[in-house]
């Protein structure tokens, strides 16, 4: 593992804000980005991997943020991921509708290994314990079904992209991603 | 395929959540979870966990203009230029989109509190909006609009009997964000409740609007197709 990263992202904070740009308060939206924007632009140009391209990705995301907020529904998960989500939709979006763009060419199966290394802390204390799961049981994986999982979390890849560009078959790459997610949620007890 | 077998619910949430499944099974599963809370929370909880896996990804900076240009795309650097340029349904959206956002956190103890006798079995809301008085939201909710896409139908319950000429009806309408006018969804009781017919087009509107708005007509409503009259209610749309 490497060196422990501290993020500053405070769950109730960030509902806060999400609750006052959905009253189109200019200062929340300032501070959401002053928060938010780093980790979502590593996110994204991981997905996109071209820079021009994911400044356009992260502004589209902002955009979606202030105009989507009033769907924020604290019941069904915290706000930290309800702006994960929009931004990987949004990246994965672009990809899809430039397909040429990106050169695949060079997909390795096992290309995501490297950001299990990073340890992440700094959320309070039900969110520590839920990402050192979520850390311990991806490490528990096979690797097959850990890359299959994480190409389609970071690539947005589905069955036959992961199985084209990897040159694997697709019966092979469906049956490591169900195995991957059946022992993923027994270990996460979902 | 057993569809109810909660194994493969949570097998199919994960890899929609990932974004594995091809476009055909995608939209299937969506139609699913859409009437189905378990599928939905599969879905709520692998969202959760998988979206765990940005933090691991090292933080960049942006370029420092980029803010910048997020406000110019929305129009919020200079608002006196937007609002000369804009429709009259743009300013109404945003002041009414304002107020509707107050009153957010009144629905979900409204609805908990207000079990109307129609609430039955076979209607089940897939929508829903509590409309408040724009001025007078400390008076609580006027209406409850319920929205059943797959019956077609919306339930428009009224709180309190509302006291108007005879020769005038509410009128119940869909606002959108931007430009795009009002959808006429029909005309709201005074007293007790009334089921108002949802068409195919109206319900794909539905899904595209944020708010709806009441407003006070000529009695059998607007003959011009948009508001003609005093806006004075609205209520965000809440999907269930």
């Amino acid at each position: 593992m490497g060196d422990r990263k501290s993020i500053m992202f405070d769950k109730e904070e960030l509902s806060t804000l999400l609750s006052q740009i959905a009253l189109k308060n200019e200062s929340a939206l300032d501070r959401l980005y002053g928060s938010m924007s780093s980790q979502l632009f590593g996110f994204i140009l991981r997905i996109i991997s071209r820079r021009d391209w994911a400044e356009e990705v992260l502004q589209e995301t902002f955009i979606n943020i202030w105009n989507k907020a009033d769907l924020y529904r604290p019941d069904r998960g915290s706000a930290l991921t309800w702006i994960i989500n929009l931004a990987r939709n949004k990246a994965i979006d672009w990809l899809r509708r430039n397909p040429n763009k990106i050169d695949l060419s060079a997909v390795a199966l096992d290309e995501c290994e490297h950001l299990m290394e990073r340890d992440i802390t700094g959320f309070d204390e039900q969110d520590n314990l839920q990402l050192e799961m979520l850390h311990k049981c991806i490490e528990e994986l096979e690797l097959s079904q850990r890359s299959v999982i994480m190409l389609a979390y970071f690539r947005g890849f589905t069955h036959a992209d992961i199985s084209k560009h990897t040159q694997n078959p697709l019966g092979t790459i469906k049956a490591w991603l169900r195995r991957g997610v059946d022992k993923l949620k027994r270990c996460l007890k979902l | 395929m057993n569809l109810t077998d909660p194994e493969l619910q949570s097998r199919l949430a994960a890899e929609y959540v990932l974004g594995t499944l091809h476009e055909k099974a995608r939209t299937r599963f969506q139609k699913l979870a859409a009437v189905d809370r378990n599928l939905q929370r599969c879905v709520d909880q692998w969202t959760e966990r998988f979206n765990l896996l940005a933090l691991q990804v090292e933080p960049v900076t942006p370029p420092s203009h980029l803010l910048q240009q997020v406000k110019t795309r929305l129009g919020i650097i200079d608002r006196d230029a937007q609002a000369r340029d804009s429709s009259i349904w743009t300013n109404v959206w945003s002041g009414l989109m304002a107020f509707a956002a107050v009153i957010v956190l009144t629905i979900a103890i409204t609805v908990l509190v207000y079990q109307p006798v129609e609430d039955s079995v076979e209607f089940r809301p897939d929508y829903i909006a509590v409309i408040n008085h724009i001025k007078d939201a400390a008076a609580g909710p006027a209406w409850i609009i319920r929205a059943d896409f797959q019956g077609n139908k919306i339930l428009a319950t009224s709180i309190k009997t509302q006291k108007i000429a005879d020769d005038k009806s509410h009128e119940l309408w869909l606002i959108f964000e931007g430009k795009k006018v009002p959808k006429s969804l029909g005309l709201l009781p005074k007293t007790g409740a009334k089921q108002l017919k949802l068409t195919v087009q109206l319900i794909q509107e539905m899904k595209k609007a944020k708010a709806v708005a009441v407003s006070l007509e000529p009695v059998g409503g607007s003959k011009t197709g948009l508001p003609t009259g005093a806006v004075n209610y609205i209520g965000n749309l809440h999907s269930l």
